[in-house]
Order: structure tokens, then sequence, then C-alpha cells
């Protein structure tokens, strides 16, 4: 953490505000996580709420929506004051709450979703089905949403879950909607849609809190922007007027430099090399790739384009069907512990449940990989050695190797988990969405370790939906759709939309 | 981890030093306030019951509660990876019945190496196998062996308790002193040394605390999931093993009904000694911290005079008590 003095902006006196926090603070033991916050939201209104992982930011938003006990500092909503910590008396006034998390029951319908616990229509005879369906109907057409009340939320794509959320959310008659990390799990096109409903809700007077750390985002939808550090609000600014610089240098404390030229070369002998490629659940078609040694290659596409099983599939994680991986002109073997041996690494998309075990150290984290078991014995002082090397090497904060993973930030948390597969020293590093979920400071570091590890020689293919970080790190993008290979672009002009136009198969006609 | 509310700041904080105060430093052990409680139950019953506090009681409630003391320490290395084996009571009283085979002839030393293979191989073949590479849930396969395993062992026996006429190995083993240290002490002490210096020492006991912890990140990273789970059930079969030999010493006899109920004290004296019920974190001190004090009380009420029935009573309770003295502790100190 950057400790420069951090100078509290105060918000403006602002005229017929909706929703008026004054003076939030909140802290969890000695950590304080919201300090001294002013905040308002006119109707009508997209305030962005930006700062990295750990700034406050769903402290904030958690404690207005009375889901945190404040430890001082007052909510209004008009004139009225609202008792700190009362989630209900924070929803009986009109403020909804989409968590990053997610509250939707899989096994339910859209409707019963929507009005679990409440407000459904009664019959005679308990609940009067028609009514309830009709009544979500007509929610969802007031957000523009086309989605059957009906539906089972499990058997919904990513995007409309997210979407239902927001529909349950303000199906209290919302006047204020806190909407947190809600595009995290969001591919562009359905970030798009998102957009669309928060746009109408603002023009039906709704005051809108978008929390992200993705400056596209940010103003693409957003009126005004707010920035968090370290608990304290240090900038505001119209969204118009400022740019990916201002944010990271509000967000970070610090400047952080964006490298403009793509990583790795494209010279080197071939290392890996895909021919034909099926899996067996029939979510990768005849695919065919090759990664020179050197390289970095990314994978790009829409969610369930197939990037995570392309990936999983080279890695021995999935059976393949059909076609060849080849590793150096030898063939791969086919399970992780196999290609891990003939060292492949893939650092997994999902780091809490792929990655990472939740009750270990980080070094138990870091160093976790096959031993021989009666080859030697464990040396705890070697071992926090090595893993404080790595922590040192990436630039890993943490108070001690010692300490278990999950008290380290998000972006840490992967840290650990990349010097985990680097430290293998592994010929192919398969990567999907390295930096998912990680603040931005981190985001840079593990890029800059990205570039700097293919040149010794490593080949590096990852999937990411990030498409800047695509851009500025790729030496060459291949373009997936349905589980196919659709495009191989290269070239300095290549630019984002390039990229969506195949992803989302734009340009069909004229290729065909 | 699990209770706290999502927040962004919370889990930023580093690692707190409690400072020198030692009580407070101590209190942050989760086995510490079991450790606290036993002293406590001791003393109490040192104090109020003059026949409490004897070497014969002493040596007595140990020799007593070592079956259940090794059971329980095997027993945390497969709730560690986040298993369970429930067919511990079955699986000890039919092995034990190769014992009767000493009474026609067979030498009691071969009999007692016999009962290990046996133990060993039932447990590898009926559990360990079908957990391991089967994936079956590990729960359901021991309920379901252990159940077979004592209705078999009242088949052959037709329901009878067999005398050993030639039992002096463990009855040696069972109730004899080497000087002061009862025997039986000292194979508890040996099993729990193994087992603890498995789990810290080897990668095989962090392989087994990885797949408690998380068991696809810890096949994803090249662990041998399947392997660890086969061997862990082995390691456990060997420790009923050699519980049936110290019950049959105990008793100069087998029986059908022999360690009726012992699985479940054993994962109630795992989770009483702080094992999460879902793997991954705990230790084989807080078991051994548990037994004893289950074995102090079961046996300073024996000797108060009360009926041993209420032994379980107390059990239950105590273990559900552990677990609320254990959120105060979490939400009032590591907080």
């Amino acid at each position: 953490m950057s400790m420069t003095a951090l100078q509290r902006v105060p918000d403006g006196p602002v005229e017929e505000a909706l929703l008026t926090a004054e003076r939030v603070n909140k802290s969890f033991g000695p950590v304080r996580a919201v300090v001294d916050v002013d905040l308002a939201l006119r109707p009508g209104e997209v305030v962005g709420l930006a700062g990295e992982n750990g700034s406050g930011k769903s402290t904030l938003i958690l404690t207005i929506a009375g889901m945190h006990t404040a430890d001082s500092g007052t909510v209004r909503v008009g004139d009225l004051v609202l008792p700190s910590g009362n989630p209900r008396a924070a929803r009986a006034a009109g403020v909804a709450l989409v968590t990053q998390e997610g509250s939707l029951h899989p096994d339910l319908s859209v409707a019963e979703n929507i009005y679990l616990g409440r407000g459904h229509a009664r019959g005679a005879t308990g609940i009067d089905w028609r009514r309830t369906h009709a009544r979500a109907g007509e929610l969802l057409s007031r957000l523009g949403l086309d989605i059957d009340p009906r539906a089972t939320v499990g058997a919904l794509p990513s995007d409309q879950r997210q979407l239902v959320e927001i529909a349950r959310a303000i199906s209290i008659d919302a006047r204020v909607l806190l909407l947190d990390e809600a595009t995290s799990s969001l591919d562009h096109v359905q970030v798009e849609h998102l957009f669309r409903v928060v746009r109408r809700l603002r023009d039906q007077g709704v005051a809108v809190v978008f929390v992200s750390h993705r400056m596209a985002e940010l103003a693409a939808v957003c009126d005004r922007i707010v920035v968090l550090r370290d608990g304290v609000r240090v900038a505001e600014d119209d969204a118009s007027a400022v740019d990916e610089r201002w944010l990271l240098r509000h967000m970070v404390g610090r400047d952080i430099d964006i490298p403009e030229s793509a990583g790795g070369s494209a010279d080197g002998p071939v290392c890996l090399e895909v021919r034909g490629l099926s899996d067996r659940e029939g979510r990768l078609h005849d695919v065919s790739l090759s990664v020179r040694e050197g390289e970095i290659v990314a994978l790009a596409g829409l969610v369930g384009a197939g990037r995570t099983e392309l990936l999983e599939t080279i890695a021995g994680v999935r059976p393949r069907a059909h076609g060849s991986v080849l590793l150096g002109g030898e063939p791969l073997g086919t399970s992780p512990a196999a290609t891990l041996s003939q060292r492949v690494a893939l650092l997994p998309e999902d780091r809490k449940v792929k990655g990472l075990v939740a009750t270990m150290s980080v070094s138990d984290n870091l160093l976790l990989r096959p031993e021989r078991w009666l080859r030697r014995l464990r040396d705890r002082r070697a071992e926090h050695r090595c893993s404080g090397d790595w922590v040192e090497r990436l630039g890993i904060r943490t108070a001690g190797v010692g300490s278990v993973i999950t008290s380290l930030s998000g972006g840490n948390q992967q840290k650990v988990l990349l010097a985990r597969y680097l430290n293998g020293d592994p010929r192919l590093l398969l990567l999907d969405e390295p930096t998912r979920g990680v603040d931005i400071g981190a985001k840079a570091e593990i890029a800059e370790t990205i570039r700097r590890v293919v040149t010794s020689g490593m080949a590096v293919l990852m999937a990411s939906s990030e498409l800047p970080e695509v851009l500025s790190l790729a030496t060459r993008v291949l373009v997936m759709r349905d589980g196919r290979i659709v495009a191989e672009l290269t070239g300095s002009g290549l630019t984002e939309e390039d990229i969506i136009d195949h992803a989302v198969g734009v340009e069909e006609e004229d290729r065909v | 981890m699990s209770s706290s509310t999502i927040t962004e700041a919370a889990p930023v904080a580093p690692a707190r030093r409690v400072g020198p105060r030692l009580l407070l430093a101590a209190l942050a052990n989760p086995a510490s306030i079991l450790f606290v409680l036993w002293m406590l139950v001791f003393w109490g019953f040192a104090v109020t019951q003059p026949a409490f506090l004897t070497t014969g009681n002493v040596r007595n409630m140990l020799n007593q509660t070592s079956i259940l003391f090794v059971v329980s320490i095997a027993a945390t290395m497969v709730v560690l990876m986040g298993s369970i084996d429930l067919s511990v009571g079955g699986l000890l009283a039919l092995a034990g019945l190769l014992l009767v085979a000493t009474n026609h002839g067979l030498p009691e030393w071969l009999g007692l190496v016999l009962v290990l293979i046996a133990s060993v191989t039932l447990g590898a073949i009926v559990n360990g196998l079908p957990i391991a590479y089967l994936r079956m849930n590990p729960f359901i396969v021991t309920l379901g062996s252990g159940i077979a395993f004592r209705g078999l062992a009242n088949v052959l026996t037709d329901g009878n308790t067999y005398v050993l006429n030639h039992a002096s190995i463990s009855v040696t083993l069972a109730t004899e002193s080497l000087g002061p240290i009862p025997i039986p002490v000292i194979v508890m002490g040996v099993v729990l040394g193994v087992i603890y210096f498995v789990l810290r020492r080897t990668y095989f006991g962090r392989d087994v605390y990885a797949i408690g912890g998380n068991e696809e990140a810890a096949a994803l990273a090249g662990i041998p999931v399947k392997r660890v789970r086969l061997l862990v059930f082995v390691i456990m079969a060997l420790v009923v093993g050699l519980a049936t030999i110290l019950q049959a010493g105990r008793l100069s006899s087998v029986a059908p009904t022999a360690g009726v109920g012992l699985e479940w004290t054993a994962v109630a004296a795992v989770l009483l000694g702080g094992t999460s019920v879902f793997g991954g974190r705990g230790s084989v001190i807080g078991t051994a911290i548990a037994v004893l004090l289950l074995a102090t009380i079961g046996n300073g009420l024996n000797v108060s005079g009360v009926a041993s029935f209420w032994n379980d009573v107390v059990t239950g309770t105590i273990l559900i008590l552990a677990l609320f003295l254990e959120q105060l502790r979490t939400r009032f100190l590591v907080k």
C-alpha cells in the first residue's frame, strides 16, 4: 500500500439529493475500511465508484444498504435518516443492492427468485402464481428484458442471471440501485446488455451507484466517477473529463506505466502444436494452433466460446476426443499430473475453486506440487526461503509466507498462484484469465511478469477477456467462437473492435 | 472465514501479534481452550474425589482409553482429508475373530499379524479402493461396510463371545507396564508421534491437508489424490488392527459386539479436538487432548458413583459446548 497522505475530497452541496451519505466511517478491527466518506446521489444519475480491491468500495455500499453497521456518519434518503445496520429499513426506503456474489437460487424460477420471501401475489390458497408471473413479467419488461419469468435461474446464461439479480433488487420499487462489481463475470456483449438496463433505470429517475475498476465501463455508463483509496474518497470528476491515467493515478496513488508494445517474439521454434483438437463434450471443434517459444498468444472470445475448455483440454484436465497435442514435437500427456511433469502449467480461471487451498499458508500454496513422499522430508526453513524468494521476485504483499493465503488481497493471491506454476520452470504456460478480479497495481505487475518470462524462451498461451491486456501483451491473437478458432489477428494496428467483431461473428458473411 | 460477510477491506489486515500476554497468545490456539477445560475437569475430580488421583485409577483410565485414542488419532487423518470412516467398530469386531484360531493351535504372534493383515486388506479393498478410485462417497461406503463387517462377525460367531486361552502377548500389550509406564500409553505415544510426524514432516501429510482443503485444486496441482486417499484408509485400517489387538488383550476375549459405536466417539473426539468437519484444518494434538478429556470425564464420573450411562450424555454435550466456545473464541480473540 502506498502511504502517501490521503487528501479527503469532500462532496460539494448537492441540490435535491436522493440519497446522501455523510462522513461515513467503518472499521474492521484495526482496518479502517471506510474513512469519513461523503456521497450524494441525484435522481437519474449514475455514479461510478472506483478503487482497487480493498479500497472500501464494497464496504461503503454495503454500509449504505444497511448490511454493515457504520461506526459513525449518517445515510439519508430524502429527509429520512436510515438506521445503521438495518437492511430492511434501507430496502423500505428504496435502496436496492446487488452484490458481487450473487444471491439467486439456481433451482427456482425467475419469478420465484424475484419475489422470494416477499411481494408475491396472494391468492385464496396461498401464492397466486399466475399473478406473480405476470407481475414478474411486467418488471422484466420495464427493464427491457426478454426473460421468461417461469425459466429456471440455473439454466440462464450468466449475464441474464445478473440482470435477474437487478430485477429482483429493484422489485422493491427502488429509487437507488447499488451495483457491486456487476460486470466482473460478464463479457463485452453481456456488459452492453447490463448497461442498457442501467441507462433505462436512470432515465426512469433511479440513482445508480456502479462499482467497478474498469475505466472503459465507468466511462461508458457513468455521469460522475468517485475514487476511493484506502477507504478515503480521494478524487471525483465528471466521467467525460477523465481518462484511464487519471483513474489509475488516483486508485493506486502513483503513476502507472501502461506499456504500448506487445511482448514476446515470434522467431522461436514451435513449442506447442495442436492439430484438429476436439473434446468429448462438444465444446471444442477441430482446433488447430501453434505457439512458438518466446511467444505470447492470446485467446479472445465471448464467455462460452471455448477458451477455458481449450486450455483445460491441452493441459489434460478435460479429456480429448480427437486430434493431437504436441510439445516440442513430443505427444503431450492426458492428465494434469502428466502434463505438469512435461513442464506444462495451467493457471486456472477460478483461483478459489481450482487454484488455491484456502486452508493453507502462502508458502504451502506456492510450493504445492507433486513430491516423492519417501525421497525427502519437509524442511520448513528451506520452504520458507524458497517461497520468500518468489514473494520478493513478484512483489507479493503479505505479512509473511506463513500467513494463511486468504489474508492476501485477490491480486496477491493470484501472484502466489502464478509463482507456483513459474516455480516448476514450465516450457509452456497456459493462463486462463490471469488478471481477473485483480487490482490494477497487481494487474500491471502480472503483465510485466508474463513479459519477462517469455524472454527466457517460455511459450505463453493465455485466455483473457480484458481486451486492453490482450492488445498490450499478445504477439498474436486467436479469436474463438462456438468452440472454433475463427480468426488469427496480428499487427500493431489491431483494435478492440477488430477482436469483438470476430468474436460475435459480425463479418461472417464477408468471410464465407 | 465461512460466516463473515463479504467485505473488501477486512482480509488485508496483517497477521496481528497478540503481544507478550501469554494467556491471550495461548488462547489464540484452538486446542488451548480444550486443554484448559481438561485441566479444570482433571483438577475438579482430583480435589473432590479421593479415589480419582491414584496411580491405579489413572493407569486404568489410560489403559481403558487407549483403544479410542489410537483410533481417533488415525481418524483425524481421515477427517483432515475431508473424508470419514464409519466402519471402524465393525472392522474391529470382525478382524478380532481371527484370534479365535489361537485357541485351536495357531501361534498367538501369527494370529496378531493376521489381524493386522486382515484389517488392512479389508480397509483397502472394501473402503479405500472404492472411495479413492471409484470416487464413491466415503460416508456411504464406510457406513455400509461397517454394518456389513459387524453383521459378518455376528454370522461367524452366532453372536457368541470367545474367551482367548492363549493371549499372553495381547494381554501384555493392553494391560502391563514397562517400569512405571503402562504399555498402552507407550502404544498411544507411538501412534500419536508417528501420525503427527507424517502429517507435519512428510509431503504425504502435506498432500492430505491439501486434499482436505481443496480437492480439485490439489488434483490440478498434480497431487496424486487417489493414492493419498487409498493410503489414508490403509493407515486407518492398520491402526484399527492395532486397536483390535488392544481390545482383545484388555478383555482376553473377542466378541461380535466389540467396539460398538467406536467410530462415532472417534469422530466426536476428532471434531472436539478442533479438526474441521470439512477437512483441511486441524491437528492430532487437538484430538489427543479431546480423547483425554473424554476419558477423564468418563472415569471421574465413574469413581464419583454416577451411572455410566451418563457418559454419552456428557460427551455429546461437551461436543456442542466446545463448538460454542470455539465460536466465542474466534469472535472475540481472532477479530
